[in-house]
């Protein structure tokens, strides 16, 4: 189960937010399409319908919000499993640093980041405990709301020094939930953004031990985006620093030109991308003389704090699909697997 | 993946074609319907390995004899064959069979069973007694030696094998549809949809066949999709006397530059094909416009017992290069482009139809 993302409302939120509005059913809905995302590999939902149900455990959390240096937004949160979880957002990236954080105990948030800092917080209820409605797709008791601060300190630096920030006192909320059973269709799983606003969808992803990066370019039909939206450019890195699970995400959306089919409509798998920054260079995806499929070129990423991920090369695996047709690279590991099984590890290709 | 998902599905199908058991129907949870299946009785001799080649004979009811010489790499799937078809004279029941595979040789040998027979196991809704395999030995003479001496046979004993099913009843959910008995030729040519087709789509290939003297000529070499290489494969056929022969070249995966062409929408479209494994010389495919290319080259396959040229005046080519984003179905899906006589690979038509161009 992911951790709940930290979210701290205002004072003037908050009386809104007993009688179920709709960003208060947005913001569960949100929460419960995590877990949702998370449960539906385990799910056997019929192959006829893509509708899930699926129960979420009972559980509380403890978050808060606060405005970390450079322009960048910090949201924490501890549950009550001891998952703590700090995540960084703005400029177009998202970096999320979780680990296991300190003994729990009544709505601490205590966790040590190494170099990156260190969070010792215990958590001063203030006001009177208001219900939670569960949105439309889950059925079960209301949960609880308690506003309050978290006071003690906490220091964070993230990598490079690209923010930071040092708290003793921040306005913060703690949350319960009883076990919630859900009910998602696919309608509702697909509500915001179709698959078929999408002409065509790059996909790149590499996986280096534990590092796993991965680069997705959408172009959509003229119909569903305004031409200065039309494509967008989102990478991720997955990696682990010690106990710290990372994990890094830059969007972008950029003009039709950025996402250009260079073979023709006889040959629409071959592609170009240039998305703007944080991305820079391009990578290119050919056919070959033996009809297969290269991805190269200098595309890469600069998530905040890191030196250029390079998105493109021979240790991608890449797709090009057009609807439910697709195109598709194994990475170089893959394709020597396959050429032992069945050549034989001797054979030279 | 799809790659490892053609090799397991080649695999099976192997071991479908190799089996030689009877088809059963399969038999859903509600059984409906009661069907009478009918004894049948397959056999297999088996020769020691003659030379690089094994040597194996299969018995199907009601006569047929399909002599199969096959040198192969398990590992690779790579398969040169050549497969002798007749009808035999006995009772495959009574375990006694004689046949004739024309100047190949011939063979007249009695089943001797060995220890007990293994019982199978009944299928579930049938009745009667359960299918029994018994392993022994084929006694008698067995002579045969194959086209300039490329493998030679004599011996008085064989180990093989007989399995038997008994008449049964099933209650089945539905009926299967009955299968006509298969033709001589069909048995001969078993593997030919194996060889000469694909798993998946495929992105580009190249066809060529063609007929002389009495002998039929198809070669094909193709990239599908998810492979990281091409395949090559080459099947003749022809009748020797009565008796129909089919040799088969396959290569499922080759090295690198073996197979070339142009991409899509290039023009002129061209391919080439380099020599590998069973296959020497090198071929090319010019296509000007629909109407009009040509196939040149001293492409040779090397099957076991004969040394065929794969080009020629006779042999009329076909090329294909796709984009699977334009047809999901890749070249399975556009009708080949003879300049020449129209040639299916199909199991029953391999032969070149109609005599235009």
């Amino acid at each position: 189960m992911r951790p709940r993302r930290a979210i701290y409302r205002p004072r003037a939120m908050r009386a809104r937010r007993a009688t179920g509005t709709r960003s208060e059913i947005r913001r569960r809905f949100t929460l419960v399409a995590v877990a949702a995302a998370s449960a539906l590999p385990f799910l056997a939902a019929p192959a006829s319908s893509m509708a899930v149900s699926f129960s979420t455990p009972a559980g509380g959390s403890t978050y808060a919000r606060v405005h970390a240096s450079n322009g960048y937004r910090l949201n924490f949160s501890e549950n009550d499993r001891g998952y703590f979880s700090v995540r960084v957002v703005g400029h177009d990236t998202d970096t999320s640093f979780g680990l296991r954080g300190g003994p729990v105990a009544g709505g601490r948030v205590s966790a040590n980041l190494g170099k990156r800092g260190r969070f010792d917080l215990r958590f001063v209820p203030q006001g009177r405990v208001e219900k939670v409605p569960n949105g439309g797709f889950c059925s079960g008791p209301a949960g609880r709301w308690q506003a309050g601060y978290l006071v003690g300190r906490a220091r964070f630096r993230a990598e490079g020094g690209f923010t930071q920030v040092r708290l003793h006192k921040v306005p913060a909320a703690h949350e319960t939930s009883p076990k919630l059973h859900c009910h998602f269709s696919e309608a509702s799983l697909e509500a915001e953004e179709h698959k078929k606003l999408r002409r065509m969808e790059v996909r790149a992803s590499a996986r280096k031990g534990h590092t796993h990066e991965s680069l997705e370019a959408i172009l959509f039909y003229r119909h569903a985006r305004p031409a200065r939206r039309r494509v967008r450019f989102r990478a991720f890195r997955k990696e682990a620093d010690g106990r710290i699970a990372i994990t890094r995400e830059a969007k972008v959306e950029a003009r039709e030109s950025s996402f250009s089919l260079t073979g023709g409509p006889k040959m629409p798998e071959e592609v170009e991308l240039k998305a703007p920054a944080p991305f820079a260079g391009s990578a290119t995806f050919t056919r070959t003389a033996e009809s297969t499929f290269e991805w190269g070129g200098d595309l890469s990423v600069t998530f905040p704090g890191l030196a250029p991920v390079p998105l493109a090369g021979p240790s991608f695996s890449t797709s090009v699909c057009a609807g439910k047709r697709c195109a598709t690279k194994s990475s170089k590991a893959l394709e020597k697997l396959v050429g032992e099984l069945f050549s034989g590890p001797a054979r030279a290709r | 993946m799809k790659a490892r998902g053609c090799l397991v599905a080649a695999l099976a199908v192997l071991i479908a074609l190799a089996g030689a058991s009877g088809a059963l129907a399969r038999v859903g949870p509600h059984r409906r319907h009661v069907e009478v299946r009918h004894p049948e009785t397959v056999g297999q001799l088996r020769l020691t390995k003659v030379g690089p080649y094994n040597v194996a004979i299969n018995f199907e009811q009601p006569d047929l004899a399909i002599l199969g010489v096959n040198k192969g790499n398990p590992k690779t799937l790579t398969t040169d064959q050549t497969a002798y078809g007749t009808h035999f004279h006995g009772s495959l029941v009574g375990g006694t069979v004689r046949a004739r595979f024309g100047r190949v040789g011939s063979i007249a040998v009695r089943f001797v069973p060995s220890g007990k027979p293994r019982l199978g196991r009944q299928e579930k809704g049938c009745e009667g007694p359960p299918p029994r395999t018994e392993e022994g030995s084929f006694v008698g003479v067995v002579s045969l030696r194959g086209e300039g001496g490329y493998f030679k046979v004599s011996a008085h004993s064989a180990t093989g094998r007989l399995e038997r099913t008994f008449r049964e009843t099933c209650r089945v959910r539905h009926v299967e549809t009955k299968v006509p008995p298969v033709s001589l030729r069909a048995a001969v040519q078993a593997t030919r949809r194996l060889v000469l087709g694909s798993f998946t789509s495929t992105l580009a290939s190249v066809l060529a066949g063609g007929s002389e003297g009495g002998r039929e000529v198809l070669v094909r070499a193709a990239h599908d999709e998810g492979s990281p290489s091409a395949s090559l494969s080459a099947i003749a056929f022809e009748y020797q006397g009565k008796m129909p022969v089919e040799r088969t070249a396959w290569l499922p995966s080759t090295p690198a530059g073996t197979f070339v062409t142009t991409l899509p929408g290039e023009h002129p479209a061209t391919a080439a094909v380099k020599g590998t494994g069973p296959f020497t010389g090198e071929a090319e495919y010019v296509g000007a416009s629909r109407l009009s290319h040509e196939w040149t080259g001293d492409l040779t396959a090397h099957f076991p017992g004969l040394v065929q040229p794969l080009t020629g005046p006779h042999v009329y080519s076909s090329l294909c290069v796709v984009s699977t984003l334009v047809d999901p179905n890749g070249c399975e899906a556009v009708p080949p482009d003879w300049q020449g006589p129209e040639i299916s690979p199909g199991t029953e038509s391999g032969k070149v139809q109609g005599a235009e161009g």
